[in-house]
């Protein structure tokens, strides 16, 4: 229940935040660490016990619970979260200085519990409210300098791009559901293919899995406090969790597996073409997250513990880089590594602390990042073991730019001033435990990091976490890649500048961002030109539109369905019938050819009239007299108004004419059959004898037209009565109001 | 009798309306207190029909199926009530969004007539007297659509009503195809007779319904009278077209497909293949529009092809999830354009390259704007969220993956697109200093509605348990026509 109520308090922090910060500023910082410490601490409480879970019902006939379940591979991330959590709070304090930090701060916060929920959630919708939440929290934090358009356009992309993840999440998380006929994650014991696809799909494109990677890059136009927590440590890692998550289930994947180290080699190699030190970090945790993929995809134990380890080592390292990246744009005003250099004199802990993180990052022992590597080369063979072997001696390269090149080659300029311990300690204390975990790696191995394997394979992991395995062919390669790496780095600048090169050449006419950008783009311009073309047509083309959609559909029923259209069987026409109907229909024809509008008034006063005479001629002769009424009125309105009409002219085309002639045929015989069809098949009512046997007795009126009008039916004619004053107000209010408007302007 | 009083009331405020021509200021009371009205009955209907199941009243005392019956079940009882909030909120707006020229020319007995016309639609029992109702509805919302006389407003008066009017004509033949064929027009009665029509008739004379409710919704091919006539009158009439009239189509197609018609075969796979073309078509063209109540206008046309997909698809559940997807849509859109005609009136225009700076400006509008922006996305824990988590899932229930597949590939786009007015008109800089508020009455009605909204998204319980008993009673006709027919016929 501590966990629910953690979140609510949570949340309700990152709204009081902000509003408390413009009282107190000290305070409210202060307030928001503590909330992520207090989160931090019951995280490291719990390490050692069994599995805490607490479920609410939400919607029970869905299936659909409020659930939350953190075993010890959850609480690996909690912890990771909670603490990188505070680092980066107080960090982001700091790195805002005199500006106002509530907003910040606020959604750190929000985000972080997002983030919590997406690790601990036990239930697949709860999990997809927080995962869809961290997308959104992402997009404020990304856009938190709103008025930049680049920081908008960046927003946008990644709320895009993940949000067209969660959506594949969503699908295969619902047709995971359906088919388990249960949503609790922990429940779920197979996925079809299709589910399987969804889910990937989601995950990479939040783990920014090559080819959807491309967002990554570019969210680093958020404050480094908002890249250092949810670009490296977090965010980007719950594709990851999710399909770790569900390894149990999936076991050993291929696709997810080389799509993984697709992602690795691809992000290393692009991490050395980057100049801005932000995009360096930004490319090489693309690759992380690649090699951490390509892991999960294995399923299998060995490649758990090091998925594991992997985790744990670069979310300790990377946040750190990151920060100190922040610091050093601070203290040079440029974060292009090209421009700064000699750092380590004026920073010099910055520098050290930096040393420890790339060593880690480098797989360097006895740093964790050096036990990590270990174990994935355990893990891997054939080929993909030459694919990792080769991402990580790119990773080596990168480290070294990114920690050797600032700071121990040139001259730095005299301005920049030395760093306070307040500044520099977060990122000191995080390299400090790279290399406090890679010598007690049995402990917190035993400790957090071998449940967590277990938890994530779905089985007992007996193999012990050591510093050192003998001399096996891990250490071979461990060697080899810190070898290469080494022998490249000396290199960088060429390869850096190759890579440059060929990238301009390339982008950006091809590219999976330019891609998805013209995808985009190409739905935007049909969907304009689309309704330039609504806007354009007047609603004479679209009635010819509706009509054709309108006879297309009774033709495909008429096919499809059928009914037997049995011919006349009523008594045989006489001719006034007939003469009455070749009289309408001549009329008819006639009024759409004649070039005047007196003849045209006329020839419809025909149609009219002989409708009327049929109307008699069947024994109606109420709606005969009411037809003759309204076809005389329409008759002399109109005549009334020719003198204000302009002149008559022929708006129409001769092939317009007989598009619409085609068309008023089609809709007549369409007509004509549906009622031959009533009156072949149709029954006799009940309920006009009743009315018949009711008019006198009941409605005391002996003119049953009459009666159903006023009584029977009394409700429709008090409507049509509405009906005719709201026309009476419209022709009003448009007479007088428009003459008001041109008596005003005229 | 409560069940008539929904229609009947808003008719004698508009009569009173009427009579008050000459006293605006009365005018202003008397709507407020008809708005206030709306929402109490509506309360009270839903209050009565809870425990009941169906409430029938027979006009005249004269017998089903003979004289006009009302009939309100969770349907239409819950739909009435969406009504009376809409009702007020927009009442409330109309007084400083309506100009005093166009409110003197009788705006509000056509708001009330308008009213009166969609819950007569929703609570008639009988299908000739609906097509009245939807008569009453038609021609208020076009003397509302071209009040004012401006030339767009004629031209889009014109776009709107000549359309519709085609629609009209469908809907009269149809009525009277059916009647031939059945000899009935009452609904409980129709749902006893048409099962003996000929299968192939009785499906040519469901395609008529289909194309005129299809039109009224907005249904693909039958929609270019939304866009075109939406964005032209003041935002408060849109926001009123936008919640009411297309979901009268929605509700006329559910109740005749649910009780007279059969949904299946041929109509079947019509009906969802243009809910698919609907959705897509709307959200394309939503999503490339540079103004403001354009993206809405053409959003409202992309979301009612999930509503009528639900209604195809045909199982409790869909129904269920498509009833949801009516209330909330009506709801979030009707404020979204009020939010819309906020930004309108402060700064002027609607068009996104013009506007900005709004989060500034007005942080509560944002913070609104935010809410029903995210629902109308469908991001969780909105209305929306739960809309489309129902309507997708009963799709994949019955395997229609390609429906599951557009509506959440539809609903991308739909982020997108407000993710684009988010950046352009609250995020961006303005081009000029955006005025203070004149008055915060601008701001209760969205706030009201919004409030309803969240309710909606966060206690998620109450109204999928109503949806799902709506659902039940939607695919077991046989109870509704023992209500209105008693259970001895």
């Amino acid at each position: 229940m501590f966990l629910i109520w953690y979140l609510v308090a949570c949340f309700g922090s990152a709204i009081v935040v902000p509003v408390f910060s413009n009282v107190s500023r000290k305070a409210a910082a202060w307030f928001a660490i503590g909330i992520a410490a207090l989160g931090f601490g019951w995280g490291v409480s719990l390490v050692g016990s069994p599995v805490t879970s607490i479920s609410l019902p939400w919607l029970p006939d869905y299936g659909i619970q409020f659930a939350f379940r953190l075993d010890s591979y959850s609480l690996l991330f909690w912890l990771l979260i909670t603490g990188i959590g505070v680092l980066v709070l107080d960090y982001a304090d700091k790195y805002m200085g005199e500006k106002p930090a509530g907003r910040l701060l606020g959604w750190l916060i929000a985000f972080m519990a997002s983030m919590l929920a997406v690790v601990s959630a036990d239930d697949a919708i709860t999990l997809f409210v927080a995962w869809e939440a961290t997308s959104l929290s992402s997009f404020a934090l990304i856009s938190i300098k709103f008025t930049d358009e680049k920081s908008r356009k960046s927003a946008t992309q990644a709320l895009l791009v993940t949000g067209m993840g969660g959506l594949f999440l969503f699908g295969g998380l619902l047709w995971a559901g359906v088919e388990n006929n249960t949503f609790q994650l922990s429940q779920i014991s197979s996925l079809s293919g299709l589910a399987l696809v969804l889910i990937t799909i989601g995950c990479f494109a939040k783990s920014a899995q090559w080819p959807l990677h491309f967002w990554l890059p570019n969210a680093m136009a958020a404050p480094t406090p908002v890249s250092s927590y949810l670009h490296s440590a977090t965010m980007v890692k719950a594709g990851v969790y999710l399909l770790g998550r569900l390894s149990p289930v999936m076991g050993f994947q291929p696709v997810i597996h080389w799509f993984g180290l697709i992602t690795a080699f691809w992000g290393a190699t692009l991490a050395l073409g980057e100049r801005d030190l932000k995009k360096i970090l930004a490319w090489s945790t693309v690759a992380a997250l690649g090699q951490m993929v390509a892991l999960v995809g294995l399923g299998t134990e060995t490649a758990a513990k090091a998925a594991v380890l992997l985790i744990f080592a670069h979310s300790l390292y990377k946040a750190a880089l990151f920060m100190g990246a922040g610091l050093i744009e601070k203290a040079t005003g440029t974060r292009d590594m090209t421009q700064v250099g000699g750092l380590a004199k004026p920073l010099r802990p910055l520098a050290i602390a930096f040393a420890f993180a790339g060593l880690s990052m480098a797989g360097f022992p006895p740093l964790i990042g050096f036990v990590a590597k270990e174990a994935a080369l355990e893990a891997f063979s054939g080929l993909s073991l030459a694919v990792f072997v080769a991402s990580s001696a790119l990773g080596c390269v990168v480290a070294w730019n990114v920690t050797y090149l600032p700071f121990w080659r040139g001259e730095a300029p005299e301005t920049v001033q030395s760093l306070k311990l307040t500044e520099w300690g977060g990122i000191g204390l995080l390299s400090g435990l790279s290399l406090a975990f890679g010598i007690a790696i049995p402990l917190i191995g035993g400790a957090l990091l071998g449940p967590a394997a277990s938890s994530l394979s779905g089985s007992e992991i007996a193999k012990k976490f050591s510093l050192w395995h003998g001399f096996n062919f891990a250490l071979l390669f461990s060697v080899l890649v810190l070898v290469v790496g080494f022998l490249l780095a000396t290199q960088s600048l060429w390869i850096r500048t190759t890579i440059e090169g060929v990238r301009k050449r390339l982008t950006p006419s091809t590219g999976w961002e330019t891609f998805a950008k013209n995808g985009l783009k190409a739905i935007l311009t049909s969907g304009w030109d689309f309704s330039r073309v609504v806007i354009k047509t007047s609603f004479r083309q679209h009635l010819e539109l509706y009509f054709v959609a309108f006879l297309g559909l009774g033709l495909l029923i008429f096919l499809l369905k059928g009914f037997p259209i049995a011919f006349w069987h009523g008594p045989t026409p006489t001719p006034i019938d007939v003469a009455l109907a070749v009289f309408a229909s001549l009329a008819a024809i006639a009024a759409l050819f004649v070039p005047s509008r007196l003849g045209t008034v006329t020839l419809l006063g025909i149609v009219g009239v002989s409708i009327t005479l049929t109307y008699v001629k069947f024994s109606a002769p109420d709606l005969g007299l009411t037809q003759v009424l309204v076809e005389t009125l329409t008759v002399v309105l109109f005549v009334l108004v020719f003198a204000y009409l302009p002149r008559f002219t022929s708006i129409s085309t001769k092939s317009q004419k007989v598009k619409d002639l085609a068309l008023a045929l089609g809709f007549g015989s369409m007509m004509g059959a549906l009622m031959l069809g009533v009156f072949t098949f149709g029954k006799e009512s009940t309920i006009s004898n009743f009315f018949a046997e009711q008019s006198v007795p009941g409605a005391k009126g002996s003119n049953v037209v009459n009666t159903i009008i006023v009584d029977f039916r009394a409700l429709d004619t008090f409507g049509e009565i509405t009906v005719l004053a709201v026309a009476a107000m419209g022709v009003h209010a448009l007479v007088r109001l428009r003459l008001q408007s041109q008596g005003r302007t005229g | 009798m409560i069940v008539a009083l929904p229609v009947l009331t808003p008719l004698l405020i508009a009569a009173l309306m009427i009579c008050l021509w000459q006293s605006p200021k009365a005018r202003i009371g008397v709507s407020i207190l008809g708005g206030v009205l709306q929402l109490v009955l509506g309360v009270a209907l839903f209050a009565q029909v809870l425990p009941a199941g169906h409430l029938v009243t027979q006009f005249g005392n004269w017998p089903a199926p003979f004289g006009i019956s009302f009939v309100a079940d969770y349907l239409s009882a819950g739909l009435v009530l969406m009504t009376g909030v809409l009702t007020l909120a927009m009442i409330v707006t109309s007084n400083v969004d309506v100009d005093s020229r166009r409110r003197q020319y009788g705006f509000h007995p056509l708001f009330f007539v308008l009213i009166a016309g969609v819950c007569g639609a929703f609570l008639t029992g009988d299908l000739f007297n609906m097509f009245v109702w939807f008569e009453c509805t038609l021609l208020a919302s076009f003397v509302l659509l071209s009040l004012g006389g401006e030339k767009k407003q004629v031209r889009g008066g014109l776009q709107y009503v000549v359309p519709n009017l085609f629609g009209s004509v469908i809907f009269l033949s149809g009525i009277g195809l059916l009647y031939g064929a059945t000899g009935t027009l009452n609904f409980a009665d129709l749902h006893q007779k048409a099962s003996l029509v000929h299968p192939g008739l009785l499906a040519s004379i469901s395609g008529l319904f289909l194309v005129c409710f299809g039109l009224k919704a907005a249904v693909f091919p039958f929609f270019s009278w939304l866009p075109t006539s939406y964005p032209t009158p003041p935002p408060v009439i849109t926001a009123l077209f936008a919640g009411l009239l297309t979901k009268v189509g929605v509700y006329a197609l559910v109740r005749t497909f649910t009780l007279v018609f059969p949904m299946e075969g041929i109509i079947q796979t019509v009906l969802i293949t243009l809910s698919c073309l609907t959705m897509i078509i709307g959200v394309v063209a939503a999503a490339s529009q540079k103004d403001f109540k354009h993206i809405l206008a053409y959003h409202s046309m992309s979301q009612i092809g999930y509503m009528t997909a639900g209604l195809a698809l045909g199982t409790k559940f869909a129904f269920a999830a498509t009833v949801l997807y009516m209330i909330h849509h009506s709801l979030v859109k009707a404020n979204l354009f009020l939010i819309a005609g906020s930004v309108e009136r402060t700064s002027g225009s609607s068009e996104l390259p013009s506007l900005g700076g709004f989060h500034k400006a007005r942080p509560f509008l944002a913070i609104l704007f935010v809410l029903m922006a995210a629902s109308l996305a469908g991001l969780p824990p909105s209305s929306g969220f739960w809309s489309k988590l129902f309507v997708v899932q009963s799709s994949l229930r019955i395997e229609q993956f390609v429906v599951a597949g557009v509506m959440l590939a539809v609903s991308l786009l739909t982020l997108f697109s407000m993710v684009k007015v988010w950046n352009e008109v609250f995020l961006k800089e303005p081009k000029e200093p955006i005025p203070p508020l004149k008055s915060a009455v601008d701001h209760w009605p969205i706030a009201f509605v919004a409030v309803t909204v969240l309710l909606f998204g966060f206690w998620i319980q109450p109204f999928s348990d109503y949806a799902l008993e709506v659902g039940q009673q939607l695919s077991t006709p046989q109870i509704y026509v023992e209500a209105v027919l008693g259970v001895a016929r």
